[in-house]
């Protein structure tokens, strides 16, 4: 087989896959080449015309033309919208294809050029679109909101779907009237005349009542003046029932005191049943005064009993003492006894030894100091030959002073 | 149901807020007159305030006293064997007396 010389290029080598090589009749050597090499035949594409445009692929389009299109379904994209065809025109309310799902409203499709696809100009470049027209305006679209729903195709006055939905959800359903949304005007203005009309509510009300408001505002401004009217009625019914809280106070503790007073002047009287508080208080505490000198009594005849008042406090003393001492035992050597005996105290150097030693024996000096200050300062207080009323009221824990006089 | 009747209170209209402060005046007005009459009835040096304020504390002091003297009462029933109403039937004192 000869080697096609023309078609072949002069430098075309073998590729790095092993090749067999046979020298022909004629003397020259031929190459056969069993394994992927470099086509011998050079395809050359055909020269570039115009300018070199590729439109962007978007994900579920088809291509331009074709049945389900974007370009031919959007209405704004359509060549003929202006005209009135809506032969390729999706209407609105039909059930919309996955590709229909992207806002008309989208600059891009505004633009003169919109049947080519481009790139879309930066957001912070692009000048923000007036959404809504002003209030009065959108009402008056309204009026011919039957035909553009019959028609089936979106009016493109409406570029804010929001308001679109809103207006097309109204109660009755096809008439959306000024009166069915009467709040709409102020919705379709921007957020900065929102606020200032939300702060400056007031003053609007007031120059409403002046008669300073204009034919399309007046409902507005009425429902202001019966806001601003229902919130002064509303404060000075709070007034009123701060106002009968108080009386009903002032009554009520007058009342109580009349009362008072009137059982306390009844109770006065020998033949009336109706005793006061104070004449409750001095039965019972004659009552008191007799079982304490019961209790006083048999109190002295105990002491005397076990030997007299001497013996009485040094018995009362000594129970004190040990009391403190038991004390003293149940917490501090008791703890002290039962560290000695572990492994860590025997751990522990000689010098950390004399130091806990040095403060249990302080500490058990301090306790004996103590318990001796207590038996010396129940001999100041207990001075006398006898028990007497007080130490008796101390004893049972009761305030003497509820009973006797100091 | 109590959403029901919550909705169903006027509350938000201009003519039931003024049926309910046209009512409340009259009420306050009545409340002045009975005010009046009662400071006119009341007949005492002290203040109304002083008057109860002493009365609470009368009361607390009488509780006070009623409870230490019931538990000395208790005590002597306990040495001698006796029950507590015959103790204080043997200082004077009724029982079932307050």
């Amino acid at each position: 087989m000869p080697a096609d010389k023309s078609t072949a290029p002069p430098t075309s080598q073998p590729l790095s896959t092993p090749a067999s090589a046979r020298i022909l009749d004629d003397g020259e050597m031929m190459v056969i080449a069993s394994t992927p090499m470099k086509s011998p035949h050079n395809k050359v594409l055909p020269p570039l015309e115009g300018n070199l445009s590729i439109p962007k692929k978007r994900r579920g389009l088809g291509t331009p033309g074709s049945k389900g299109s974007y370009l031919n379904t959007s209405p704004l994209l359509s060549p003929d919208t202006s005209s009135g065809n809506d032969q390729n025109v999706t209407p609105r309310g039909s059930t919309p294809l996955k590709q229909n799902r992207r806002s008309v409203s989208t600059p891009i499709f505004n633009r003169p050029s919109a049947g080519k696809p481009t790139r879309v100009v930066s957001i912070h470049t692009t000048p923000i679109p007036e959404l809504t027209p002003p209030g009065s305006n959108s009402l008056l679209l309204d009026t011919d909101l039957p035909d553009s729903l019959t028609s089936s195709t979106p009016s493109r006055s409406f570029s804010s779907p929001l308001l679109y939905k809103k207006i097309f959800t109204s109660k009755d359903g096809l008439s959306p009237s000024p009166s069915a949304t009467p709040l709409l005007g102020f919705e379709d203005q921007s957020p900065s005349r929102r606020a200032l009309k939300r702060k400056n509510v007031n003053d609007i009300a007031e120059a409403d009542t002046s008669g300073n408001s204009t034919g399309n505002d007046s409902s507005v401004h009425a429902k202001l003046v019966a806001k601003k009217e229902l919130k002064d009625l509303r404060r000075s019914e709070a007034f009123l029932d701060v106002e009968i809280k108080k009386y009903e106070d002032q009554i009520g503790l007058i009342t109580r005191a009349n009362r008072y007073l009137a059982s306390h002047k009844t109770s006065e009287e020998p033949s009336s049943p109706i005793r006061s508080v104070d004449a409750l208080i001095e039965k019972w505490r004659s009552v008191g005064q007799q079982a304490a000198s019961y209790l006083l009594n048999s109190a002295l005849v105990k002491v005397s009993n076990m030997g007299g008042y001497q013996e009485y406090r040094k018995r009362q003393a000594d129970r004190t003492t040990r009391q403190l001492v038991s004390q003293f035992e149940d917490e501090m050597a008791g703890k002290y006894e039962g560290f000695i005996e572990l492994e860590e105290y025997k751990e522990m150097s000689a010098l950390d030894k004399k130091e806990l030693d040095e403060r249990y024996n302080e500490y058990k000096r301090k306790s004996e100091v103590k318990t001796e200050g207590h038996g010396k300062k129940q001999k100041t207080e207990e001075e006398g030959n006898a028990i007497t009323m007080k130490q008796l009221f101390r004893e049972l824990n009761v305030e003497y002073a509820l009973f006797f006089d100091d | 149901m109590y959403r029901s009747q919550f909705k169903s209170l006027p509350f938000s209209t201009p003519e039931a807020s003024k049926k309910r402060i046209a009512e409340k005046e009259v009420k306050l007005a009545q409340l002045k007159l009975q005010f009046e009459q009662l400071l006119e009835q009341y007949k005492s040096s002290e203040s109304p305030e002083t008057v109860v304020k002493r009365h609470v504390t009368d009361l607390n002091r009488y509780n006070g006293v009623r409870d230490a003297a019931l538990a000395m009462v208790t005590m002597i029933a306990e040495q001698r064997s006796l029950r507590i109403a015959d103790v204080l039937t043997e200082m004077g004192v009724e029982p079932n007396e307050e």
